[in-house]
């Protein structure tokens, strides 16, 4: 199986030699459902942000779906994010004065297509999301389930191979969480999308296909 | 161009939630333009005044053409050049004419103006007071008005009388020597209020036989067909390196004056712009601030620096929109103030003196004034959201995302 994920020897030290990541080795395959699991502050944003090329590592390489990343080509890194990531926040993060169905088209926007192919796309993923009657109501509108949901759809939007999530389920009750986690799995087997979700809790390690634990900053299990 | 649409309406949108901000901040930069719409379409219309003014009074469509002197070169009024200008556009009629002297008995200076009859009758359409025309080739001539009553008051020579004149020539040495002729007026003109008033008027060939003249002319009489050519015209006579003069210089000078009158108060309401302008500026500083985590989502969603400097220059581009057409609307209410309520006090205040410009408005709104106004607004917005676009592409994502 190709790896779709490949990080190797990826290090990160904040303000000279304060270690955020000591270590990160590993290698994920397409369509694989990944936890990682640490407590607060062992540098899962930290890794995560550097997966979703939103920061960069201190040393170590990272090739994604089979391209290097140079985190030194800021429009590499747009593009990349364009094409091969989507994400899916703790806070959610929807616009709220965007409908489910626009916050859904809303990365579509930077990929310039036109508003009937985005609003097809999004109809078709609040659907996949079981959400096909919610689309013209706004975020404050929507529970927080509801809200993760759409997240999820605007985070598959423009079809990448890979979604990064971190705390999908921080601000949700368990049995929400649990909806969620397996919304999350469903769409990975049925989409065939890599999942590399960050979490503080242990129980949704049993819906990863594997699971990464991430202690003193070192990525162990992988 | 879906981009920019869609960016369009995604600002449209992040504007709508705060209307009221940016109403006061579109109506901060509208006051600006309406200060500047006021004060030029003021200084407009007192320009339009001076110079429908110098319309009435002068006699706009008459070009005096001289030779002159370019990089120490002579450039002469020929036969070539008389008929280059008789093919202008708009040019009516061209007539050359010689320039000389005569004195009377009792040394009164008298200017000689030779030109053809038929010259005389097309460019200056002379009117009588008494006579008529000269005839051709003959020692005939015509009174300016004031030039007749001069001949009458001090030499008692009263139209269709025989006088003696004083040609004086010079020759090669320098040495003057005086020739005498005798004249006889066949018509004084009525007053006209223009430099034939104080001239006297000979045919062309008869001026040109008695100081053995021939071409190169002294000057050219051109009459255009309408005020609005005039300086057309005058553009093409120079482009042949003569020079041109008359009443329209008279507009030149008003404009000139109003071109720097209204430079001069346009500083003072620019300020009131860069007020506004600064408080663009701070609006939008404010708005980054406030979208800071919405700008980091946006950059993981897949934004480039590029689509978030477009996204806030177009909210900046709405705000200068809405005060541009607003600062319009202002500036036109704002004229009208000075109209209806200005005009009506001054008349009241300078009474006679000021009866005058009770014909036309105080302030004159072009449509040009307006565009200017309009894209003034427009350009300035755009400025002033260039920092705050920039600070909010300069985000670093991760951190923006964490905003709270």
């Amino acid at each position: 199986m190709p790896a779709i994920i490949e990080a190797d020897h990826l290090k990160k030290a904040y303000r000279g030699d304060v270690p955020a990541l000591a270590e990160a080795t590993f290698r994920i395959e397409k369509g694989e459902f990944v936890t990682l699991i640490g407590r607060s502050g062992s540098g899962k944003s930290t890794l995560l942000n550097i997966l979703g090329c939103l920061d960069s590592p201190s040393s170590g390489a990272l090739t994604l779906d089979g391209e290097p990343v140079n985190f030194r080509d800021p429009s590499l890194l747009v593009s990349l994010r364009r094409r091969k990531i989507g994400f899916v926040f703790q806070q959610f993060n929807l616009l709220p004065y965007l409908t489910a169905q626009e916050n859904i088209e809303y990365p579509m926007l930077f990929n310039y297509r036109e508003p009937e192919v985005r609003a097809r796309a999004a109809q078709e993923l609040l659907t996949c999301v079981g959400l096909s009657n919610r689309g013209h109501h706004h975020p404050s509108e929507l529970s927080g389930g509801e809200q993760q949901r759409v997240a999820i759809a605007r985070a598959l939007i423009n079809n990448p191979p890979i979604i990064f999530a971190d705390e999908p389920t921080g601000n949700l009750d368990q049995k929400t969480s649990e909806e969620i986690f397996s919304l999350m799995q469903s769409i990975a087997r049925e989409k065939k999308t890599t999942f590399f979700i960050v979490t503080h809790e242990r129980d949704f390690g049993e819906y990863a296909d594997r699971s990464f634990q991430l202690i003193d900053g070192k990525v162990t299990g992988a | 161009m879906t981009k920019l649409v869609d960016y369009a309406k995604l600002s449209a949108r992040q504007l709508m939630k705060k209307r009221m901000r940016v109403f006061l901040t579109a109506f901060g930069i509208a006051i600006g333009i309406a200060a500047v719409v006021g004060i030029i379409s003021f200084g407009e219309g007192i320009r339009y005044q001076a110079i429908e003014t110098i319309k009435q009074q002068s006699d706009l469509t008459l070009i005096e053409v001289t030779g002159s002197v370019r990089d120490g070169t002579v450039i002469p009024i020929t036969e070539s050049k008389v008929s280059l200008i008789q093919k202008i556009p708009h040019v009516e009629a061209a007539g050359p004419v010689y320039q000389v002297s005569f004195s009377t008995l009792r040394q009164t200076y008298i200017s000689v103006t030779g030109i053809s009859g038929e010259d005389l009758q097309k460019i200056f359409k002379p009117s009588f007071a008494s006579g008529g025309m000269y005839d051709p080739a003959s020692n005939q001539v015509i009174f300016g008005h004031e030039l007749a009553e001069k001949l009458q008051k001090y030499e008692g020579v009263r139209q269709g009388d025989l006088f003696t004149v004083v040609i004086r020539d010079y020759d090669p040495n320098g040495a003057p020597s005086d020739r005498k002729l005798a004249i006889q007026s066949s018509g004084a003109l009525r007053e006209r209020g223009d430099s034939l008033d104080s001239l006297l008027l000979m045919d062309r060939d008869s001026v040109s036989a008695l100081s053995n003249e021939s071409t190169p002319y002294n000057a050219v009489y051109v009459r255009v067909d309408n005020p609005e050519h005039v300086f057309a015209v005058v553009d093409e006579i120079q482009s042949l390196g003569l020079s041109a003069n008359g009443s329209f210089r008279q507009i030149e000078s008003v404009n000139r004056l109003m071109d720097l009158v209204i430079l001069f108060l346009s500083i003072f309401a620019a300020i009131s712009l860069i007020v506004g302008a600064l408080m663009i500026v701070n609006t939008m500083i404010m708005s980054v601030y406030e979208r800071t985590r919405e700008i980091g989502v946006s950059m993981a969603l897949g934004a480039s620096q590029g689509d978030v400097v477009t996204l806030i220059l177009m909210e900046c581009l709405y705000i200068g929109v809405i005060g541009g057409l607003l600062g319009d609307l202002l500036g036109i209410v704002f004229s009208w103030a000075i109209n209806s309520v200005g005009k009506a006090y001054l008349i009241t205040q300078m009474g006679d003196m000021f009866s005058g410009f009770a014909r036309y408005d105080l302030t004159l709104v072009t449509p040009e004034i307006l565009v200017m106004g309009f894209l003034v607004a427009v350009v300035l917005s755009l400025l002033s959201g260039i920092y705050p676009a920039l600070q909010a592409a300069r985000l670093n994502p991760v951190d923006a995302i964490r905003h709270t």
